[in-house]
């Protein structure tokens, strides 16, 4: 049974859009795609480090991706917050929007295409070619779970 | 090893970890005297069901180690053996056999041990002049019949009467690891059915609520009356609901208190001194982490009194004291604290000697004034010790300032009450939940932040008071004569400094490690029962920062210490 639905959604990839590029995460890192709400601010962060959220009860961390990337063209008051599952814990990314489920096997992705890219090299999975348009595939949640978003360090 | 196997074992692990500790205490009150049949055969029933069930599982030498306790005890519960301090002594140290075999099995279930030398002593035991007539083999098996409709030979018989709920997610266990405590064993909690039954109730009757509500959405000629009705009843289910899930992290803190028997008595034995050791309040609850961490702090504080407190009998008879020595541990719940209370009725604390040692160690200034209760807590400083040769009972492990430490990590506090000649108290006051605070919501800037009501002594409005700038210290404020320093919240958050026209804000005075500071913020918002949440790893060593909460507003928030503002070691302080 499990290992039917890891078949099932092994190639499935979540596609959304920051500020006119067309990105893609694998579809099981993704727990939820939720509207942005209000975002409390946390003392001593990085400026891409928005904030804390209350997800039903449980405090969610909150980074833009779109600051993180150092990119212009968006509007900082809308997009949609994927809820990412990163080593146990959850962690929010905004985006400007999110396109579709996508199916994507392998032997459609380029692993080494010579692009300088966003993301370390180590959590990007590649480019995958489509009909109409190229998709960057990112492993999201391990991009987000390895990265100190604190400002200042622990005085140990 | 399959699942199966693997389960039962750990099962067996945590029953048996609870059986020694309730063989223990019975111990011990044999020792006292207590031949109740009641109690020898409870305590023969501990030991024949650890032998039954560690061999069903496998673990052949535990087993084998019970069995021998088993004989022993078969014997005296005969009357074919005359108990004495030494006989007890011998089954302690089978106990503590087992006891080190079941840690050695939790690390590692291939774990063995050597047991033959204290299977030997507890042969000797039933070879020695103690004995009235040897015990047979038949007699035990006769006793071990004579007990089966409560304890049949099967493992089966030790489903306990309580149901296990998982407290943690379980451990990868096919991989022992060989450190020992390492946790492939996993935790347990014992929560009585009561608990369980009621929280079922609750929640079948919220979805029942929860439905009639979903039917009202769908039904437009139901009145908005009924729907209100509905809502407030379920509003009184989440409540009941609350109050009984936190109820089941608390645990009795009989096991504990049992614990502090074997201490004392060791001690006492140890220095020839006749101590009597009096538990009261073994039924009050605390949370189970709270009781698990107070365990060696509570040994420390056993051990120093029947050590340190406690005279000896020379000594006593000098002071015309009674030979035999008290020492009173009892537990009492009072509005949301309990109380955890050591008295001995000892030689007390020496106030000039504390205070001498105080200012050779270079804690106190020679010619200052402080008055008893900041002379005693000096005891609590890291590298005080009045005894000058370091004992083998209490000058080891930890020590009076890891007491202190453990009980401010579990946010609760310590009072000493002494007299010279006549004892001492130690009185600590711990909070009844960990997850459950009374919370200060304050605004900092544009934010909100919840400070614990239990860390502030007093708030105060800045301008009542007389505030003093000084160049290159800071400001400083003049509160009934005394001069404490102001720390500005926004500077510690790292938020803009207020325009000089803003109206003074409020200040929360705060203390902790001898020193006392007020916090300036904003605005005084209200006071909330906060239930403290956890924040992700990516915020974790925040300075300042110790947890999350959900305000009344539903908006996220955090959870200042003012008490790690204030610890100058951390760096963090203005």
């Amino acid at each position: 049974m499990q290992h039917e639905i890891e078949e099932d959604t092994k190639n499935k990839y979540l596609v959304f859009v920051l500020a006119n590029e067309t990105y893609a995460s694998p579809l099981l890192q993704i727990r939820e795609v939720i509207k942005i709400p209000s975002i409390k601010q946390v003392p001593y962060m990085v400026p891409y480090f928005k904030g804390i959220i209350n997800l039903r009860g449980q405090i969610v961390s909150v980074i833009d991706l779109r600051v993180k990337f150092n990119l212009k063209d968006f509007k900082s008051d809308e997009g949609l917050i994927l809820v990412i599952e990163a080593k146990g814990s959850l962690v929010g990314a905004i985006v400007d929007g999110v396109c579709s489920v996508q199916d994507i096997p392998s032997s459609d992705i380029d692993t080494n295409p010579a692009l300088e890219t966003l993301v370390s090299p180590k959590f990007f999975l590649g480019v995958a070619k489509r009909s109409d348009m190229l998709i960057n595939l990112i492993d999201i949640g391990g991009s987000l779970s390895s990265e100190d978003f604190r400002r200042i360090k622990e005085v140990a | 090893m399959d699942d199966f196997d693997l389960e039962i074992k750990k099962d067996f692990l945590v029953d048996a970890k609870g059986l020694l500790d309730q063989a223990e205490g019975a111990f011990i009150a044999i020792e006292r005297g207590d031949k109740s049949p009641e109690l020898l055969n409870n305590v023969f029933r501990l030991a024949h069901n650890i032998k039954g069930s560690g061999m069903a599982v496998g673990f052949d030498d535990l087993s084998h180690l019970a069995h021998h306790l088993e004989d022993v005890l078969a014997a005296i519960k005969n009357d074919k053996l005359k108990v004495n301090k030494s006989v007890v002594s011998v089954l302690l140290k089978g106990l503590d056999g087992l006891r080190s075999y079941i840690q050695g099995l939790e690390g590692d279930l291939k774990f063995t041990m050597d047991c033959s030398g204290i299977n030997s002593q507890l042969k000797e035991i039933l070879s020695s002049d103690l004995v009235v007539k040897v015990t047979t083999e038949d007699e035990v098996v006769s006793l071990a019949k004579e007990l089966t409709q409560v304890t049949p030979d099967e493992p089966e018989s030790n489903v306990p009467m309580v149901q296990k709920v998982r407290a943690s997610e379980p451990c990868d266990s096919e991989r022992p690891q060989p450190q020992r405590n390492a946790a492939t064993v996993e935790e347990f909690l014992r929560v009585s059915m009561n608990k369980l039954d009621m929280l079922l109730n609750n929640v079948g009757e919220l979805v029942i609520n929860q439905s009639i509500m979903t039917s009202h959405r769908h039904n437009e000629t139901v009145s908005s009356d009924h729907a209100i009705q509905t809502l407030a009843y379920i509003e009184k289910l989440v409540a009941e609901i609350q109050d009984v899930t936190l109820t089941l992290r608390m645990t009795p803190v009989r096991p504990l208190f049992q614990k502090m028997n074997r201490i004392v008595r060791d001690v006492s034995t140890l220095q020839g001194k006749n101590i009597l050791l009096m538990t009261e309040g073994e039924h009050v609850e605390l949370d189970k982490t709270v009781i698990e961490h107070m365990s060696d702090a509570l040994t420390h504080l056993l051990r120093n009194a029947a050590d340190h407190g406690i005279e000896d009998a020379e000594e006593r008879k000098v002071a015309g004291k009674s030979e035999q020595a008290s020492i009173r541990l009892s537990a009492e719940q009072k509005e949301n604290h309990i109380f955890l209370i050591i008295s001995d009725d000892g030689r007390g604390l020496d106030r000039e000697r504390i205070l001498k040692k105080g200012i050779e160690k270079g804690f106190v200034k020679p010619g200052s004034e402080l008055n008893d209760q900041e002379v005693y807590s000096l005891i609590f400083r890291p590298g005080f010790s009045t005894k000058e040769e370091v004992t083998d009972i209490s000058g080891r492990g930890v020590g009076m300032d890891v007491v202190m430490q453990t009980v401010t990590e579990m946010k609760g506090d310590i009072q000493i009450q002494t007299e010279k000649g006549k004892g001492t108290s130690f009185i600590i006051s711990l909070p009844l939940s960990l997850s459950i605070i009374s919370g200060m919501i304050v605004r900092v800037g544009d934010r909100k932040y919840v400070v614990p009501v239990a860390q502030l002594l007093e708030t105060i409005e800045y301008n009542k008071v007389k505030i003093e700038t000084t160049t290159g210290i800071g400001r400083m404020m003049n509160l009934r004569g005394e001069v404490i320093p102001i720390y500005s919240m926004r500077t510690l958050l790292g938020q803009p400094n207020k325009k000089e026209a803003c109206p003074p804000g409020f200040g929360l005075v705060a203390s902790a490690f001898g020193r006392k500071v007020s916090f300036e913020v904003d605005e005084i918002i209200g006071q909330q029962q906060i239930v403290i949440k956890k924040l992700g790893l990516e915020l974790a060593g925040l300075p300042g920062i110790v947890g999350g909460a959900i305000l009344n507003d539903g908006e996220p928030g955090l959870i200042l210490s003012l008490h790690e503002f204030i610890d100058r070691r951390s760096g963090y302080a203005a």
